[in-house]
């Protein structure tokens, strides 16, 4: 019989993490108009993040002085829904989640003309730290309703460490 | 009661005497190695006399750097110039037993009984993978221990030396 491996779960963190990510996500250059939201769009438009889990304890170790060393992970997925109605407006709003899913793994992205880099990431409580934020997708339609409302996803994980 | 957590038997160097490194922040598995001569002689009237010549203890340490370990400028010292000098190559290991972890120290004082004894350090290379920036040496006994009890705040350890009458 296999043994199944246990899923542990950094629970104590969720919630510092997820406040410092929806603050760095809301400093995207482009964001000038619209707030992105957590859990929360509306019928016809909006954008906003879903946690795809909690933070997942990657690994755990522990030193010979006793302190104890976490790699966690926190997927989730950015989802932007309007009406799209051109082609054109497609490609802008893949190329915008794209460049955002970049921005976040301190790449540069080039919006209007001007260069735009992420220098670091924000400062998490405790004793937890932003190690990566990587995609793991490229941007796609995930759903499109009757009415021509679609759904553009990209999905994108936060990498950071807790020490104890 | 029950087994003696990893975390009490802390180690401590310092190449001054006055700031100190608690070994191991990076090591799940850190060691004294003794190092024992033995020898097991057998006569010829068929008795094993078993003789233990004495131990030449030595320690190395996958060490990772941080520039805020007092061990961490004298070790990259040694590693730029190859120093084989007693001046820079000489340093003091602390070892103790205390009551509770090391890293409890942090929010209370801890005690215990260890020694102190006078080390050499060599370094075995420099540079290491990209986890980080590693300075691995290997210390070695240069003297005797002195035996006494250690009190340690913040992770900083203050030795007392045993009298004669053992206290």
């Amino acid at each position: 019989m296999e043994n199944e491996k246990i899923v542990k779960y950094d629970l104590d963190g969720y919630e510092a993490v997820t406040s410092a990510i929806m603050e760095l996500i809301n400093q995207y250059p482009e964001f000038y108009k619209e707030e992105i939201l957590f859990s929360s769009l509306n019928e016809d438009g909006g954008m906003a993040i879903y946690p795809i889990t909690g933070p997942v304890i990657e690994t755990e170790t522990k030193n010979v002085i006793g302190e104890t060393y976490q790699v966690c992970l926190y997927p989730f997925v950015l989802i932007y829904r309007g009406a799209l109605r051109s082609s054109e407006r497609k490609e802008k709003i893949k190329e915008m989640l794209d460049n955002i899913g970049k921005w976040l793994e301190k790449q540069t992205v080039t919006i209007n003309d001007n260069d735009y880099t992420l220098s670091e990431y924000p400062p998490l409580t405790d004793n937890r730290k932003f190690l990566s934020i990587t995609r793991q997708s490229p941007s796609f339609m995930e759903s499109a309703s009757d009415n021509g409302v679609e759904d553009w996803v990209i999905n994108i994980s936060a990498r950071y460490s807790n020490e104890f | 009661m029950g087994k003696i957590l990893r975390g009490c038997r802390a180690m401590w160097l310092t190449f001054d005497d006055e700031n100190y490194t608690c070994l191991g922040k990076d090591s799940d598995d850190l060691s004294i190695e003794t190092n024992p001569d033995t020898e097991t002689i057998k006569n010829v009237q068929g008795e094993t006399t078993f003789v233990n010549n004495g131990y030449t203890p030595s320690m190395s340490n996958e060490y990772i750097a941080r520039s805020e370990d007092a061990i961490y400028k004298p070790l990259q010292a040694i590693a730029d110039t190859l120093a084989v000098d007693d001046e820079r190559t000489t340093a003091t290991l602390v070892v103790a037993t205390l009551t509770e972890e090391v890293k409890e120290s942090s929010t209370k004082t801890l005690t215990g009984t260890g020694f102190k004894v006078p080390v050499k350090v060599v370094v075995n290379s420099d540079g290491g993978g990209t986890s980080g920036y590693a300075i691995p040496f290997t210390i070695t006994e240069d003297g005797a221990r002195t035996q006494g009890t250690v009190s340690v705040a913040n992770k900083v350890p203050t030795f007392t030396e045993e009298n004669e009458e053992g206290l």
